[in-house]
C-alpha cells in the first residue's frame, strides 16, 4: 500500500515537474509567473482527446503535435502580451496582469465553446504491472519514464547546447548577455518554445489520467506551487518541489482525507514560504539597490 | 421595470464594495491577491451563520462577517508577508489559499458543505445597499487620501525607497490586506442576504478574477476608476444579457489590452472628480483682461 | 569631537564573491566623510550595509553607541541614518511634495487609522501642518516651484535634489548621499556642494558622501577614506589622500597629480 502510494505520488509528481520546469524555464528568462500556462496545458490536454478519442491519431503522432501546439500557444502569448510590455521595460506586476488576462481569456474561450464537459481519452495505456508486490498502473509508469525523458533532454539541452548555454546566459544577466551579441527576443521565443513543448506533453498525461475539461485550471495551478516551493527560475527546484508536492497529495490523500487533499498541499506551500521564501534552490530575493 | 434595474444595481453596488476593498490593496499597496473570493466567502458565510441560525442583528452579522475575513486575511498575511513574498510568490500563495478556503468550505459541516446554505433572511434592500456602500466609499477615500495611502502608495512605487524612510513594509501591507479583506467580507455578507443562498462553488477565482480586472481597468492608484469599471462590469453585460463565459472572455482580453495599451488604466492615477470644470472656469477668466478684484493686493 | 558611526572590521561576501572586506572607517559629528574608488569597488554595498537592506557577514556598525547590525532598515531610518540612491528611487507617479510628505509622515505626522478614516479636525491640522513642513525642505533644495510636478518629469539633477530634501525630511543625523553629483556639469555639481555645506551646518548633520567628482570630494570632505575591491587602501584629509601613492595607483592615477601640482 505504501509503495504503490509513493509510485502514484512520483508519477503525480512527474508529471507535475513537467509542467513546473516549463514554467520555471520562463520565470527564469523574464522573471515573472506566467500564468497563461495552466491554460495552454489544458489546451493541450483537450487536442490530445481531439487527436486521440475523435482523429484516432497512432498515441506518438498525437504526443508530438501537442507539443508542436502547445509551442505555437506559448510563442503567440509571447508575442501579444508580454513582447510590448518588455519593449517598455513594464514592471513585473504588469507582466503578471497580462499573463493572468491570457489565462482567463484561453480558459473561458473553451468554457464558451466546448462547455463545461469532461472528455474521457480512450484507454490507451491501461492496466497494472506487479512491481515490490504493489500495483503500480501503467500509465503512471509511462508518466515517470516521459517526464525522466523529457526532463533529460531538456537539462541536457540547456547545458549542451550553444542555444541552451545562451537561455543559461540571459537568465543570469539579460543586458549582459545582449551586449555580447545574444539576441533577446529569439532566445525569449526558443524558451517559450521549450515551455510550450513541455506544456505538451504534461496536457496528454493530464489528460489520460483525469480527463480533459475547461476547469483544469486548478491541477496547473499546482505546477506554480512546486516551482515556488522548488525555488522559482531553478529547474532542479522545480524537478524536486514538485516530486515532493506529488508526494504530499498521495500521501495526504491515501493517510488522510483525499477531500481536503488540497489543503494540506496549500498549507505545505504557506509554510514552505515561511521558512524559506525563496525556495529549496531559488536565487536569493536579495534585490540590487 | 424598476425592479430589473434595482436588482442589477443591487448586485453591482455590492460587488463594488468589495472592489473597493482590492483597490487598497492592489492599486494602491501593489500587492496581487489572487483569491479575494475567499474573503468575500468567509464574510457571507460568516454572516449568513449569524443571522440564520443564531438570529443577530444584520448590521452586527454584517460587521462580523467583515471582521472575521480581516482575521483570516492576518492569519495568511502574517507568515506571507512576514517573509516578504511580493509579486508572483505572493500571488500564488493566494491563488492557493483561495482554492484551500472553497476546499474546506465544502467540507464543513456549519456551512452545510458543498449544498450551500439556504434561506438566509432577505436583509440586503436597495436602499441599506445603497447607503452602505456610499458609507464604505468615503471611509476608502479618506483612508487612501491620508498618511496611511500614502505609505502604501510608496511601496507600490518604490519598496525599497520606502523601507529607507522608515516605512515598516511588513505592517503596511499586512494593514491594507486587513482593511481589503474586511471591506470584501462586508460586501459577502450584503450578497448573501440578498441572493437569500450560498454555495462554496459561487466563490471562485471567477470571483477573484473579476475584481482584479475591475481594479486593473479603472487604474491603479485611483479610487473611483475601480468604482465606476466595476459598475460597468456588473451591470453591462446583465444588460446585453450577454453569457457569463463570454463576459470573462471580455475581461481576459481587456487585462491584455489594457497592459498593452494603456498600463496605467481608464483613469491612470486620477480620481474622476470635477476639477477639470474649475480649471476651464479659470482657463476663461484667465483669458479676459485681469481685474482688480482678482489680483487681490494688485 | 565625539565619533557618531563606528564601523568595524564590516564583511560581506555574496557567495563566495567578497563584496567588502574587513572595513573600518569612522565618522565623527559634523564631519563630512568622502568614501571614493573605483567602480564595484564596494562603496554602495557598504551603504547597503550600514541602512541595513543587506545583512553583513560579519562586523559591526555602532551608531552612537548601539549596534545595528541585524536591524530591519526601517528601524535604522528612526535612529537616524538616512540615504539617498546612486540609481535616483523617487516615487515617480507622485508629486514633488507628496515625495517629502512621505517621508515627514514617518517622523512626525500623529494620527491613527480611526482618526484618518473619520477625517478627525486633528487630522486635518496634521495634515496641513506637514505639508507646510514639507514645503520648507522643498524651498532648502529650491525646488518650491515645482512641488505639483510629478517627480518624474523633473530634470535629472533636480531629480537628485529632490531626492536629498526627501532624505532631509526623514530628519536624519547621519546622512549618506550616494553619488549626488551624478551627471552633473561643473557648475551644477560646485552649486550642489555649497548646498550640502550648507544643510550639513543648518541641520547639524554628519554626511557620507560616494562620488567620482574629485573636485566636489576634495573641496567638501573634511577625511576621505578610499575602498579598492571591498577593502580600504587609505584614510585620511583630503591632502594626505592625494599624496597617497597607492590612491594615485589604484584611482585617482598619475594624471591627478600632475594636474593638481
Amino acid at each position: 500500500m505504501l509503495i504503490q502510494t509513493v509510485v502514484t505520488g512520483i508519477a503525480i509528481g512527474g508529471i507535475y515537474a513537467l509542467m513546473a520546469v516549463g514554467y520555471s524555464l520562463i520565470f527564469s528568462i523574464l522573471n515573472f509567473s506566467n500564468f497563461a500556462y495552466g491554460p495552454i496545458i489544458m489546451l493541450c490536454s483537450f487536442f490530445g482527446y481531439f487527436g486521440l478519442g475523435i482523429l484516432k491519431l497512432p498515441f506518438w503522432l498525437v504526443l508530438i503535435l501537442s507539443m508542436l501546439v502547445g509551442a505555437f500557444l506559448c510563442c503567440l502569448s509571447e508575442i501579444l502580451a508580454y513582447r510590448p510590455l518588455r519593449k517598455r521595460k513594464a514592471k513585473t506586476l504588469y507582466f503578471m496582469i497580462s499573463a493572468m488576462g491570457i489565462s482567463i481569456l484561453l480558459e473561458n474561450m473553451v468554457y464558451a465553446t466546448v462547455g463545461a464537459h469532461f472528455y474521457n481519452y480512450p484507454q490507451i495505456l491501461q492496466g497494472t504491472v506487479k512491481l515490490l508486490a504493489a500495483d503500480i498502473g501503467v500509465l503512471d509508469l509511462f508518466a515517470i519514464i516521459f517526464s525522466c525523458i523529457a526532463i533529460g533532454a531538456l537539462h541536457f539541452f540547456i547545458n549542451h547546447s550553444k542555444p541552451g548555454i545562451a537561455i543559461r546566459a540571459v537568465s543570469y544577466d539579460t543586458v549582459v548577455s545582449q551586449i555580447n551579441g545574444i539576441n533577446i527576443n529569439a532566445i525569449v521565443i526558443l524558451v517559450f518554445c521549450l515551455a510550450g513543448m513541455m506544456a505538451g506533453i504534461a496536457g496528454m498525461f493530464l489528460g489520460m489520467k483525469y480527463m480533459a475539461y475547461p476547469t483544469m485550471g486548478w491541477i496547473t495551478n499546482k505546477a506554480y506551487i512546486s516551482a515556488v516551493i522548488g525555488g522559482m527560475g531553478s529547474l532542479p527546484g522545480a524537478v524536486v518541489g514538485a516530486i515532493i508536492l506529488g508526494l504530499v497529495e498521495s500521501l495526504s490523500s491515501v493517510y488522510i482525507s483525499s477531500a481536503i487533499r488540497d489543503v494540506f498541499s496549500f498549507s505545505f506551500l504557506i509554510i514552505m514560504l515561511f521558512i524559506k521564501p525563496s525556495g529549496l534552490f531559488g536565487k536569493t530575493l536579495e534585490e540590487k539597490v | 421595470m424598476w425592479n430589473y434595474i434595482e436588482g442589477i444595481l443591487c448586485l453591482a453596488l455590492i460587488s463594488v464594495i468589495s472592489v473597493l476593498g482590492l483597490t487598497v490593496f492592489t492599486g494602491f499597496t501593489g500587492m496581487f491577491s489572487m483569491g479575494h473570493a475567499a474573503f468575500i466567502a468567509i464574510g457571507a458565510y460568516t454572516a449568513s451563520i449569524l443571522t440564520s441560525k443564531a438570529h443577530a442583528n444584520f448590521y452586527l452579522a454584517l460587521a462580523l462577517g467583515g471582521l472575521m475575513s480581516g482575521f483570516v486575511s492576518l492569519i495568511i498575511g502574517y507568515p506571507t508577508l512576514r517573509a516578504k513574498l511580493q509579486n508572483d510568490y505572493f500571488a500564488i500563495a493566494t491563488l492557493g489559499f483561495g482554492e484551500a478556503v472553497r476546499v474546506i468550505l465544502e467540507n464543513l459541516k456549519i456551512t452545510n458543505g458543498a449544498r450551500g446554505l439556504v434561506g438566509i433572511p432577505a436583509r440586503s434592500t436597495f436602499l441599506n445597499i445603497l447607503l452602505i456602500t456610499v458609507l464604505l466609499t468615503i471611509i476608502t477615500a479618506h483612508y487612501v487620501y491620508s498618511k496611511y495611502g500614502r505609505q502604501s502608495v510608496a511601496i507600490r512605487e518604490d519598496h525599497v525607497a520606502a523601507e529607507m524612510m522608515g516605512i515598516n513594509l511588513f505592517t503596511v501591507r499586512l494593514r491594507a490586506l486587513f482593511f481589503s479583506a474586511v471591506m470584501a467580507g462586508i460586501g459577502g455578507g450584503l450578497y448573501a442576504h440578498y441572493v437569500n443562498f450560498i454555495q462554496p462553488s459561487m466563490f471562485t477565482s471567477t470571483q477573484s478574477t473579476t475584481l482584479i480586472a475591475a481594479v486593473v481597468a479603472g487604474g491603479m492608484g485611483s479610487i473611483t476608476g475601480p468604482f465606476v469599471a466595476m459598475l460597468i462590469f456588473s451591470a453591462l453585460p446583465e444588460i446585453l444579457r450577454v453569457a457569463d463565459m463570454w463576459r470573462l472572455v471580455a475581461y481576459g482580453l481587456i487585462l491584455v489590452l489594457i497592459m498593452v495599451l494603456r498600463p496605467q488604466g481608464i483613469f491612470g492615477y486620477k480620481e474622476l472628480n470635477f476639477k477639470f470644470v474649475k480649471r476651464w472656469i479659470k482657463k476663461i477668466r484667465a483669458k479676459k483682461p485681469a481685474l482688480p478684484a482678482e489680483g487681490g493686493d494688485a | 569631537m565625539e565619533e557618531i558611526l563606528v564601523v568595524q572590521k564590516l564583511t560581506k561576501v555574496f557567495g563566495g564573491v567578497v563584496a567588502c572586506k574587513d572595513l573600518s572607517f569612522c565618522v565623527k559629528q559634523g564631519e563630512i566623510k568622502g568614501l571614493i574608488g573605483p567602480n564595484g569597488a564596494g562603496k554602495t554595498t557598504a551603504f547597503n550595509l550600514i541602512t541595513g537592506v543587506i545583512p553583513p557577514t560579519s562586523g559591526s556598525i555602532l551608531f552612537m553607541g548601539e549596534e545595528l547590525s541585524g536591524m530591519k532598515p526601517h528601524v535604522i531610518v528612526k535612529r537616524g541614518i538616512v540615504r539617498t540612491f546612486q540609481n535616483i528611487r523617487l516615487f515617480q507617479n507622485l508629486t514633488v511634495l507628496e515625495n517629502v510628505i512621505i517621508a515627514l509622515d514617518q517622523q512626525n505626522s500623529n494620527y491613527s487609522v480611526g482618526a484618518s478614516i473619520l477625517r478627525l479636525p486633528g487630522m486635518k491640522r496634521e495634515e496641513r501642518r506637514v505639508r507646510e513642513a514639507a514645503m520648507d525642505y522643498l524651498r532648502v533644495m529650491n525646488l518650491e516651484q515645482r512641488a505639483d510636478q510629478t517627480s518624474s518629469s523633473l530634470p535629472y539633477g533636480l531629480q537628485r535634489k529632490l531626492e536629498i530634501a526627501r532624505a532631509l525630511a526623514s530628519q536624519p543625523k547621519l546622512l549618506l548621499l550616494d553619488e549626488p553629483a551624478a551627471g552633473m556639469n561643473p557648475e551644477e555639481s560646485r552649486e550642489l556642494a555649497r548646498l550640502i555645506q550648507k544643510i550639513r551646518d543648518d541641520y547639524h548633520l554628519s554626511i557620507i558622501l560616494i562620488d567620482h567628482h574629485m573636485d566636489v570630494i576634495m573641496d567638501l570632505c573634511d577625511s576621505i577614506a578610499v575602498i579598492n575591491f571591498g577593502e580600504k587602501i587609505a584614510e585620511g584629509t583630503p591632502e594626505e589622500i592625494q599624496r597617497n601613492p597607492d590612491v594615485l595607483q589604484a584611482y585617482l592615477g598619475e594624471g591627478y597629480k600632475r594636474a593638481k601640482s
